[in-house]
């Protein structure tokens, strides 16, 4: 085993994002406050209370990935992640390589496994006809005779593909808990090179749930906001007419690498990932409970683990999903752990501008919050017109602001009542 | 791992084809009677594979109280929810968070982990859409309308991954760090060494960790049957007729502590977790290396972990799946290790069947419990040791643990192998 | 808009089947869902809950309940700006809901209220009115008239 105090340094991002599918276009869009939200245009989604989305555009798997055997066996999120990885990879300008593979490790934050539409129609067209399922048809049925679909749809593909396009012998984990999955996989990513038992780590989250089951799902929970008129504005975390959040999609990569190795070779570091912080709510499944309990102690976890004092956070990348009972609950927690200081941090959501990415969500905010740091902007919470008086934060409006972050928080708080909460550090205040 | 505190192990539950606890599931095996059986939530008679390790007197409300959860949650939760319950008992935490003052209550549940290995969803979770299908004939804008008239508003609730993350989380009051792996046949397993590592860090004082599966279902069994994964009749783990697995059901739970706690509490020590070890093989989704590379590396990483040498292991549980490959490579691992002369290696899997994300955690339990009673279980449907893996130490008659130290592993889809490393205490029964 | 009362015997007469079925979606005995206990405080009813009964109501009578049937019946003729301002129910949105929910006792409605605690107020008496509604709906329709709704509360959050 080596040292105890082995701390970890971002040196690489990717993203493919409602807003760009690269880093640099969607952190320019961020900047621009452009937003990613529109009309369903993967699918007639005319019909669905809600069919408006942040959909990723113009995505060419195969520009992005030269290996045409792997995308055989990609869906839409595994081909984003395939994506946002690469380019995570080339951007830390380092790759597994005869001697260190096994000292790469890769964590993610997988999509729900779910059946692929079109698949789904098809056992349907031979099992169901008359919408009553016949096990027996399933025997000639042409979907379930090809291992092709089933090997799409594991769980664990998403991570397969990736171990296998980079060649990463280490550990190795996929993870879920809803819409903290990403989050949870950037820290436990984090944990694996602090123990020593990486010494890089490949972590992200990737998903896509704008298919007519997604959608359908989240439709049926009366979880999104049915502003089918004004999809740009939709999406208005914080702000007093809030009515849930827009379903988007992507990916988004982290290179981790131990500080000391990136320091010796040189390498560009965004920001130090300090510290998480996990916990469960344990109050209802998508419920949040209303003193903010649960996120609470992520947050503070979170600033324990990165020893970072409360008034050293200038930043928080809120979980902000727009819908009514998460951002009040969150912003009650964000007062209960800084108390007078909250008024002093500047606080977004990004999802107002491209929606939630669900399993995704963590991990790409956590590349936001590097770039933030790196680039010493902000980007805003947009939408928030009418404020909410228990939303009373401090919050990016207006246009992007120009200050420089020593120390930034990312949440991201699931169905299921997991919470994650991510500590960033600037790197020219991380000590030693 | 000097700084690092001991991680007890107090508490069990386990659940499957064999059995409805970790002492019953033990007296099957080593009775040496498979619990595979005909497959009953279907008529499979006359599918290609109508065998499985299924939980034949399954009984939902039976395995778990509470009501209102018999809307929300599914054949696979159930059973992560009941193991769960059980090794929360056996631990005697119950009765002794009741002895604690508030604030000391409120301590013990943030200071407490959660985490699960699950298969993820099933197939037959989205069935019920086909009438909405029917109904649309094609037309997604007609499937839009008519859904919310059609589909449960609580669809997406009841395939949620994390179901038995959060259901434990809220039944038991437990808010500490937590994880949901989903990561195939090595999911359960992950779990626990993410639990472990968990309490090593200081992250919280105990744990519980669970895997569970339920993959006896008709799609299923079709895939894995298509992919040439499934035997006939029975699992023959290094055999030389060895054809291939079979599904099995089921869930399992570990309580792990640290010293600090447990003995603060004198509750009684089950075991210590010692190390794990997870590497991947990078070849893709089914593809397995031939010369054991993988696992070999997971096991060499879990010895140093545990800072232990191959020679102190006293039992091999090894996935032994029964597959071609899978075990002819797994046995090279193991030569590559431990040499010449392995401890007794034995495998589970011939009993109940493959449990999948739950069949580490099982087996890890059952590991527990074997070395306890000072013995290394048979593979009863093993009748001639494929010659390919003279040497190997694995018999259908009952061995000796060289050691109270244990090595369970753990293979799954997209090349990941993990192995655990646990050191059994005494049995007090004998 | 029809503000006809809803007589005693009408609710009594959907009550039975009410109650089960809300006893079916929240988990609880059927003797426990007394008519005015409120759901969320007294039967430990989620956000997630109110969208089961209503599905599970709509099953058991076959009605149509357009999500945030309650609420939009509440404000009826009421522009949606002069019912609620920033989330919060305006004093005259408030009277209009003390009105349209008269089974609930007067000091349940405190003010200043938010949109979405609205739901808190909801007793099983509420479902059965909402019942009541829909089934004269069905009628009305029969007889050539429609009537419609939108959506609004009882959203899971998330």
């Amino acid at each position: 085993m080596t040292g105890v105090h082995r701390r970890v340094a971002i040196t690489g991002l990717g993203l493919v994002t409602p807003l760009g599918n690269d880093a640099a276009t969607t952190w320019n869009a961020l900047l621009a406050g452009r937003s990613g939200i529109g009309e369903i245009s993967i699918f007639d989604a005319s019909g669905f209370p809600a069919h408006i989305a942040a959909e990723v555009k113009g995505f060419n798997p195969h520009l992005a990935i030269d290996d045409r055997k792997l995308l055989k066996f990609t869906n839409r999120s595994h081909a984003f992640a395939l994506a946002a990885a690469e380019e995570a990879m080339r951007d830390a300008g380092i790759w597994p390589a005869r001697g260190s593979e096994t000292r790469w490790g890769c964590v993610v934050g997988s999509s729900m496994m779910g059946m692929e539409f079109a698949e789904l129609g098809e056992v349907h067209r031979h099992c169901g006809p008359d919408g009553e399922f016949h096990v027996e048809r399933l025997l000639t049925d042409r979907i379930t005779a090809d291992p092709m679909v089933f090997c799409r749809i594991q769980p664990c593909t998403g991570l397969a593909l990736l171990l296998r396009r980079f060649g990463i012998r280490g550990y190795a984990n996929s993870v879920h808990t809803a819409c903290a999955s990403g989050g949870q996989a950037v820290g436990s990513g984090m944990k694996l090179i602090r123990r020593g038992t990486a010494d890089w780590v490949l972590a992200g989250g990737f998903d896509s749930m704008i298919t007519p089951i997604g959608l359908a799902g989240f439709c049926l929970l009366g979880a999104l906001s049915l502003d089918n008129e004004t999809p740009e504005r939709a999406s208005r975390p914080f702000d007093a007419t809030r009515n849930g959040f827009v379903l988007g999609e992507g990916a988004g990569f982290l290179v981790l690498e131990e500080w000391e190795a990136a320091r010796r070779r040189g390498a560009r570091i965004y920001a130090e990932l300090a510290g998480e912080g996990n916990s469960l709510s344990s109050y209802r499944i998508t419920d949040s409970h209303p003193s903010g309990d649960g996120p609470i102690q992520a947050m503070h976890q979170a600033l324990a683990n990165a020893g970072a004092p409360l008034d050293a956070v200038d930043y928080i990348n809120a979980h902000g999903t727009s819908t009514p009972m998460n951002d009040r609950s969150e912003c009650t927690a964000i007062r209960a752990i800084f108390g007078p200081q909250a008024c002093k941090i500047a606080v977004s959501s990004t999802k107002s501008l491209m929606g939630h990415l669900i399993a995704a969500a963590g991990a790409v905010e956590a590349a936001i919050c590097a770039l933030a740091i790196r680039h010493g902007i902000l980007p805003i919470n947009a939408n928030l017109r009418e404020p909410d008086p228990e939303c009373d934060l401090d919050f990016v409006l207006g246009g992007p602001r120009v200050m420089r972050t020593g120390v930034a928080l990312s949440n991201s708080f699931g169905f299921g009542g997991s919470n994650s909460c991510l500590t960033f550090r600037n790197p020219e205040e991380a000590p030693g | 791992m000097a700084d690092c505190p001991k991680i007890l192990v107090t508490g069990l539950g386990a659940i499957c084809a064999a059995g409805m606890d970790p002492e019953s599931v033990w007296h099957r095996v080593r009775s040496g009677q498979s619990a595979i059986s005909p497959i009953r939530q279907w008529n499979a008679s006359v599918w290609p594979v109508s065998v499985a390790g299924e939980i034949t007197e399954f009984n939902a409300r039976a395995l778990v109280e509470d009501r209102k959860l018999h809307k929300l949650l599914r054949r696979t939760e159930f059973l992560g929810l009941y193991v769960a319950d059980r090794a929360f008992a056996h631990a005697g935490f119950a009765a002794y968070r009741d002895s604690l003052d508030a604030a000391a209550r409120n301590a013990f549940n943030d200071r407490t982990g959660v985490y699960v290995g699950t298969g993820g969803a099933s197939f037959q979770d989205q069935y019920v859409f086909f009438p909405l299908l029917t109904a649309a004939a094609g037309d997604l804008g007609v499937f839009g309308r008519e859904l919310a008239a059609t589909v449960n508003p609580m669809w997406l609730l009841r395939t949620l991954p994390n179901n038995v993350l959060g259901h434990i989380g809220i039944r038991h009051g437990l808010k500490g760090p937590n994880a949901c792996v989903m990561n195939h046949s090595t999911s359960g397993t992950l779990a626990v060494a993410e639990a472990a590592e968990a309490l090593r860090a200081g992250e919280a004082e105990r744990a519980v960790a669970v895997g569970h599966d339920a993959p006896i279902e008709p799609q299923t069994l079709l895939y894995y049957h298509r992919l040439g994964l499934l035997a006939a009749d029975a699992v023959r783990p290094f055999d030389a007729r060895r054809s291939g697995s079979l599904l099995g059901e089921g869930a399992a739970a570990l309580v792990l502590e640290t010293e600090a706690a447990a003995t603060g509490r004198e509750a009684k020590i089950l075991g210590e977790f010692l190390g794990s070890g997870c590497a991947s093989e990078a070849q893709g989704l089914l593809s397995i290396r031939r010369d054991g590379e993988g696992l070999a590396y997971a096991i060499a990483v879990a010895l140093e972990n545990a800072g232990i040498r191959a020679a102190d292991v006293g039992m091999i549980v090894a996935h032994g799946n029964g597959t071609r490959q899978s075990d002819a490579s797994e046995a090279t691992a193991i030569r590559r290790v431990f040499g010449p002369t392995p401890p007794p290696v034995t495998a589970f899997k011939w009993a109940f069947g493959h449990l999948l994300a739950a069949s580490g955690i099982l087996e890890a339990v059952l590991a527990l419990v074997a070395l306890r009673h000072g013995t290394v279980p048979g593979v009863a449907t093993l009748r001639e040791l494929d010659p390919g893996f003279a040497n190997l130490p694995v018999s259908a008659e009952p061995q000796t643990p060289r050691s109270d130290v244990g090595l369970i592993l753990s293979r799954g889809f997209g090349g990941t192998n993990a192995a655990l490393l646990f050191r059994a205490s005494p049995s007090d029964a004998g | 808009m029809m503000p006809t009362e809803i007589s005693k015997d009408e609710i009594m007469a959907v009550y039975p089947k009410v109650a089960q079925t809300m006893a079916d979606a929240l988990g609880c005995d059927v003797e426990q869902v007394v008519l005015n206990v409120p759901l969320i405080e007294g039967l430990d009813a989620e956000s997630i809950d109110f969208l089961d009964i209503i599905f599970r109501l709509e099953r058991a009578f076959k009605v149509k309940i357009p999500r945030g049937k309650i609420v939009e019946d509440a404000r009826g003729d009421l522009p949606e700006a002069e019912f609620e301002r920033k989330g919060y129910v305006t004093e005259v949105g408030l009277q209009r809901l003390r009105e349209h929910l008269s089974e609930v006792p007067a000091d349940r409605f405190r003010s200043p209220m938010k949109v979405a605690d609205i739901p808190r107020l909801f007793t099983p008496e509420t479902f059965c009115k909402v019942v009541v509604r829909a089934l004269r709906a069905v009628q009305a329709e029969t007889a050539g008239v429609l009537g419609s709704g939108d959506a609004r509360e009882a959203k899971a959050d998330g």
